[in-house]
């Protein structure tokens, strides 16, 4: 009872969508996805994050109380926490007030850092892939330099045939490996799909296959 | 202790923070608007009023002006915002604020419960914010705002009340029904306004003066633009117009025709007693949209002799607005032509639009066309140039080929080509002659399915090289002869409950197709009346047209009650009766005219109602519910009904306009009907079906014999990586990546997670997994501690190690890097939908020397996943992990029909291209095109 009641709420849910997808009829469209899925996913979306404060709180309460390595820093969590909320609930949300000073001088440099790091991660990464250390690598070294060069001036300088052979690699042998990507995907995502829809699939509810 | 003295002094800190950031300023005069002023908006209806006003200086750090509005100076309430950037300022000299009670005076889900009189303002202000939700205050303003509500039609038919009220039904309803309530000006009626900025810490600074205004109705602006053409062998004087911008407020337009003598000899201007000469042609009412208007008026038809010399006349319109003031026009442009140098009409037709929810009829116009977007010549040598090109195309014909005929100005053919994929390119090559060509003649012609040649009807267009932008430029598009860039079509379409045909939906000559939409009845706007303080409701007069005779002026009116429409009825027969009576007192055939048609309307209109068979199927009903359910039906059936015309013209004046387009029953009425199937989607209904049976035979064949499943080196290592983590005493994490519980690569993550738990309660250490959306979370925690219970390891299980950490995308990378450096982690997971923090993920994982296996079907992190992890689970592995490592027969089958259908898959593939290089694409385009 414990796994069959849950169970067939995601069949039938499952076969919901099925038919939403298929059938482009009002019922389920309109009365049924806008009028009362979409309402319905926005009223539970707080409660959401609700347990996902809960969550944070109740990790870093704990690694204070353990002592755990670094505990010191769990202080930060709670002290952006309510510096945020209170800044929010007290200042407003609107342009130039505390939450928005906050957000555009704290929260975007921190988020403009770490995604600045990528670049240097990039190179390190491009590093590692174009080694040539054997005659894929070499192959893959080679694409890299002629797509690399059409992207930038010199390349042009260098052979004007240099933007075609990239178009060339772009759109024939790397379309191919992407498509086929793709296509693999697309299967597993229905295989899945399918797997949960006929209940073969069930690991997802806990306790066994 | 500690702990709340900590968060009580964090709370102290920063209520000190905000309150130094709103430091009070005693200076009440500063920023304060000194030049305010409040105007009658010209030509319009009354409804009305123009703010203007001179902009704080940036000093001033303003990121609003709020707006209000009051019919008394003694409480003014806010009705709008100006938002402008603090930086920057305002840069123009005034701002202006157009009033015409567009934006809600009352909004369900942002207007206060409360009257709250404005922040940071004097003690004797007159301002307060928003107009609360308080149906009592709201009655004050019925007689001197037009107040309606938008309510949506559901709540309308069940909340709304009966009550009665003397010998009267009222219909009342709860103020909280409404989801906005709008309050236009009237006209003659005092307003007061003032607005004032609001600095970007939220302080109000302080109001302009109060100023007042009082709205006119002012008569329409002159500033039609009509085109006139008198169609000479047909006697028919052509009008298309351009409205003035008040043009809603316009009620008649009428048609007349003046001697060219009576314009002003120097300015051609029309005098002021320009109608003591003119010939009226026509009045219609305005029932027409805002775009755009027509009228043809046949002479013959009309029975109005036109003068011989028509040259010597020239067409005027004037128009009138619903108080009787006039304005009039002539034509700028007016032109003597016979029918040949009207535009061609195509035929066309009209039916619902397949798979749609049923709020769709498409036009059909003519047939297929293709013309030119832009060409290039695809080399140096310039001895091929390839077309982008556009089609327009319909429902009623397929494309099956075209062919592209390139043509020297003179007109001699250079070369051919068909193109049997509609790929939107051709590549076609130029003889050694023409190698290099600037100038040239494109003809592309189209050849549908089930014809046996080109069609006829094809366009041409000139085409030119540029050799600045090394572009080939289309410098004109001719279509079956004519010039399309001076074209147009306009769809006239007329609902069954309207009283004519409308204009509006303009568009250009190429155009094949047009998608009306005819959305279904949602929101109903409802004009309030009155408040009935003992319910405390909202009085409204709601009435609904179900059915209408329009040749003769008829309707059938219904109110949302039975007994108030029988009430209406039997009123309707009172009337009826007084009206013979009031006849019968004058002598035998001597009763006004007017009392005549007044009884005869009056019978005729109640007639049509008791005699509607929708009326007389409601007066059968049980109850209520199904009385007012049968009317409505009828309603929205007709309500939804539509006809159609199609005009063309050459935008000055000539056009035609056919017959409304007629259905199989021979009747002009349409309806759209919402599908059950979508009917492009089969293909992969069948597919799908195909799919299940593979997997039966797949399960099927498991079950019998084992079968083999390709080793992937990425699941197998598991074991391995956890081991590692056992040997190192470190713990292991599981990042579930990006995704939601929408996607399916979150669920298949789950799935690999209740695995790998499993192999961590058996080994017996620790697992970490963070999450950044906080609806996976509940699940996450779920699937592991059933697996830790599973091996027997409920003891081992902490929810503390399945954690939320951001729903942002770099804090949570963020905090995920942390903890891999933190608690060294031996052994690291990445399974599911990633984007941008990949790498930053890796390769921190990469340097604390973690065992990194990843697995993703986001295309573009694969690459970083297999340079910086030990392990990649390339698309479908990913998909195939859990079957792999759970073994079970079922699953595994799955795995093996995965593999059935891509063979198919690739037959299909091989077998299209094969056909396709044969030219036969009616089999690849069985396949849907997303």
């Amino acid at each position: 009872m414990k796994k069959t009641v849950p169970l067939l709420i995601v069949i039938l849910g499952g076969l919901i969508f099925v038919a939403y997808a298929f059938s482009p009829h009002k019922f389920l469209q309109d009365d049924f996805y806008n009028k009362f899925y979409v309402p319905w996913s926005y009223a539970s979306a707080p409660f959401g994050a609700l347990l996902g404060i809960i969550s944070l709180s109740m990790m870093h309460s704990s690694k204070i109380k353990r002592r755990a390595p670094k505990w010191q820093f769990s202080y930060f969590f709670f002290i952006g926490f309510i510096a945020t909320a209170l800044a929010g609930l007290i200042g407003g949300m609107q342009k130039g007030g505390l939450l928005m000073w906050m957000f555009e001088n704290m929260q975007m440099p921190m988020s403009a850092t770490m995604f600045s790091l990528l670049a240097f991660y990039m190179a390190s990464a491009a590093y590692k892939a174009f080694r040539a250390r054997s005659l894929e690598a070499t192959v893959l070294l080679a694409a890299a330099i002629f797509v690399m060069l059409a992207q930038v001036p010199l390349g042009v300088k260098i052979s004007r045939h240099l933007p075609t052979i990239s178009q060339w690699i772009l759109d024939v042998p790397n379309l191919a490996s992407k498509r086929g990507i793709a296509l693999g995907v697309g299967l597993g995502s229905v295989a899945t799909s399918l797997k949960i829809l006929l209940g073969i699939e069930r690991s997802y509810l806990g306790g066994g296959d | 202790m500690k702990k709340a003295m900590l968060a009580l002094g964090c709370a102290l800190l920063l209520t000190l923070l905000l309150s130094s950031c709103d430091r009070a300023n005693n200076d009440l005069s500063h920023g304060k608007i000194s030049t305010f002023s409040a105007e009658d908006m010209p030509f319009d209806d009354g409804a009305g009023v123009v703010l203007k006003w001179k902009p704080l200086h940036k000093s001033n750090r303003v990121i609003q002006y709020n707006i209000y509005r009051g019919v008394s100076p003694d409480s003014l309430f806010q009705i709008g915002t100006i938002e402008v950037d603090p930086k920057m300022g305002v840069l123009a000299p005034e701002l202006f604020y157009y009033d015409r009670g567009d934006n809600p005076l009352i909004e369900f889900e942002s207007s206060p419960n409360h009257i709250k009189k404005e922040k940071q303002q004097e003690a004797d202000s007159p301002l307060y914010g928003r107009v609360p939700q308080d149906p009592k205050l709201l009655s004050t303003f019925i007689g001197r705002y037009n107040i309606f509500g938008g309510i949506k039609n559901d709540k309308l038919y069940s909340k709304a009340k009966p009550i009665k009220d003397k010998d009267d039904i009222l219909t009342a309803i709860k103020m909280y029904q409404f989801e906005y309530i709008f309050a236009t000006p009237l006209p003659g009626q005092e307003y007061y306004y003032t607005v004032l900025g609001v600095n970007e810490r939220g302080r109000l600074l302080p109001a302009a003066e109060i100023t007042k205004v009082v709205p006119n109705d002012d008569a329409p602006q002159n500033n039609a633009v009509l085109f006139s053409t008198y169609v000479t062998d047909k006697k028919v004087l052509n009008f298309e117009w351009v409205p003035s911008v008040s043009s809603q407020d316009i009620a008649v337009w009428e048609g007349w025709l003046i001697p060219k003598s009576m314009l002003d000899t120097s300015s051609q201007a029309l005098p002021d007693n320009w109608q003591a000469a003119a010939m009226q042609l026509f009045q219609v009412p305005n029932y027409y949209g805002t775009g755009t208007m027509y009228h043809q008026f046949n002479s013959e038809a009309e029975g109005i002799a036109l003068p011989t010399n028509m040259e010597d006349f020239i067409p005027v319109l004037a128009y009138g607005d619903y108080s009787g003031q006039y304005a009039a026009v002539k034509a700028k442009n007016f032109r003597l032509i016979d029918a040949t140098a009207l535009p061609k009409m195509p035929e066309f037709t009209v039916e619902d639009k397949k798979n749609d929810k049923g709020d769709n009829l498409i036009v059909s116009i003519g047939k297929p066309a293709a013309f030119m977007v832009s060409a290039s010549f695809t080399n140096h040598a310039k001895k091929a140039i390839k077309f982008n090109y556009e089609l327009a195309e319909n429902e009623n014909y397929n494309t099956d080929k075209l062919k592209f005929s390139l043509y020297t100005h003179e007109g001699k053919l250079i070369n051919s080509k068909e193109e049997f994929y509609v790929d939107k390119n051709i590549i076609v090559k130029l003889p050694k002659e023409h190698y290099g060509i600037q100038n040239l003649k494109l003809r592309i012609e189209i050849k549908t399915t089930n014809t046996k040649t080109y069609e006829p009807v094809y366009t041409e267009q000139v085409v030119s090289y540029d050799p600045v932008n090394k572009l080939f430029k289309g410098e004109g598009l001719y279509l079956d002869g004519e010039k399309v860039s001076k074209q147009y079509f306009d769809i006239l379409t007329k609902g069954k409950l309207d009283p004519a045909f409308v204009f509006g939906n303009r568009t250009n000559a190429i155009t094949r197709a047009y998608d009306h939409n005819i959305p279904y009845e949602d929101v109903l706007f409802q004009p309030i009346t009155g408040y009935h303080a003992a319910s405390k409701q909202l009085l409204i007069e709601p009435q609904f047209m179900v059915d209408a005779d329009n040749d003769k002026g008829l309707s059938f009116v219904m109110p949302l009650f039975r007994d108030k429409l029988h009430k209406d009825m039997a009123d309707s027969k009172k009337n009826i009766d007084e009206l013979k009576a009031a006849i019968s007192a004058y002598p035998q055939g001597s009763a006004p005219d007017s009392l005549r048609s007044e009884l005869e309307y009056a019978e005729a209109n109640y007639n049509f109602i008791v005699n509607h068979p929708a009326y007389q199927q409601a007066e059968k009903a049980k109850n209520a519910k199904q009385w007012f359910k049968t009317l409505l039906g009828e309603r929205r059936k007709n309500q939804r009904s539509y006809a159609y015309k199609l005009l063309k013209t050459d935008g000055n004046g000539a056009f035609v306009i056919t017959d409304a387009y007629l259905n199989k029953d021979k009747t002009e009425w349409f309806f759209p009907k919402s599908e059950i199937v979508d009917d492009t989607k089969l293909i992969t209904f069948f597919a799908t079906m195909l799919f299940c049976v593979l997997l039966v035979y797949a399960i099927y064949h498991t079950r019998r014999r084992e079968v083999y499943i390709r080793p992937i080196a990425g699941l197998h290592e598991i074991d391995n990586a956890v081991g590692r983590a056992t040997e190192m005493g470190r713990p292991i994490m599981f990042v579930p990546g990006w995704g939601t519980l929408g996607d399916v690569c979150t669920i298949a993550s789950m799935m690999i997670l209740s695995q790998i738990a499993k192999k961590a309660a058996e080994f017996d250490i620790r697992m970490i997994s963070p999450h950044c959306d906080y609806l996976v979370l509940p699940m996450a925690q779920e699937i592991v501690q059933s697996a830790f219970s599973e091996v027997g390891r409920s003891d081992a299980f902490n929810q503390n190690d399945i954690f939320f950490v951001s729903n942002d995308q770099f804090p949570f990378c963020a905090g995920v890097n942390g903890i891999t450096v933190r608690e060294r982690v031996a052994t690291v997971f990445y399974m599911g939908y990633f984007n941008a923090e990949a790498l930053l993920l890796t390769e921190t994982g990469n340097q604390a020397g973690s065992i990194q296996i990843a697995a993703t079907d986001a295309i573009t992190q694969i690459p970083f996943f297999i340079t910086t992890c030990d392990y990649t689970l390339i698309g479908e592995e990913f998909y195939a992990a859990s079957a792999y490592l759970s073994r079970n027969p079922e699953l595994v089958s799955m795995l093996k029909a995965q593999d059935y259908f891509k063979l198919v898959m690739v037959i299909m593939m091989v077998v299209g291209t094969i056909l396709s290089t044969f030219k036969v694409t009616s089999f690849i385009n069985i396949f849907p095109v997303e």
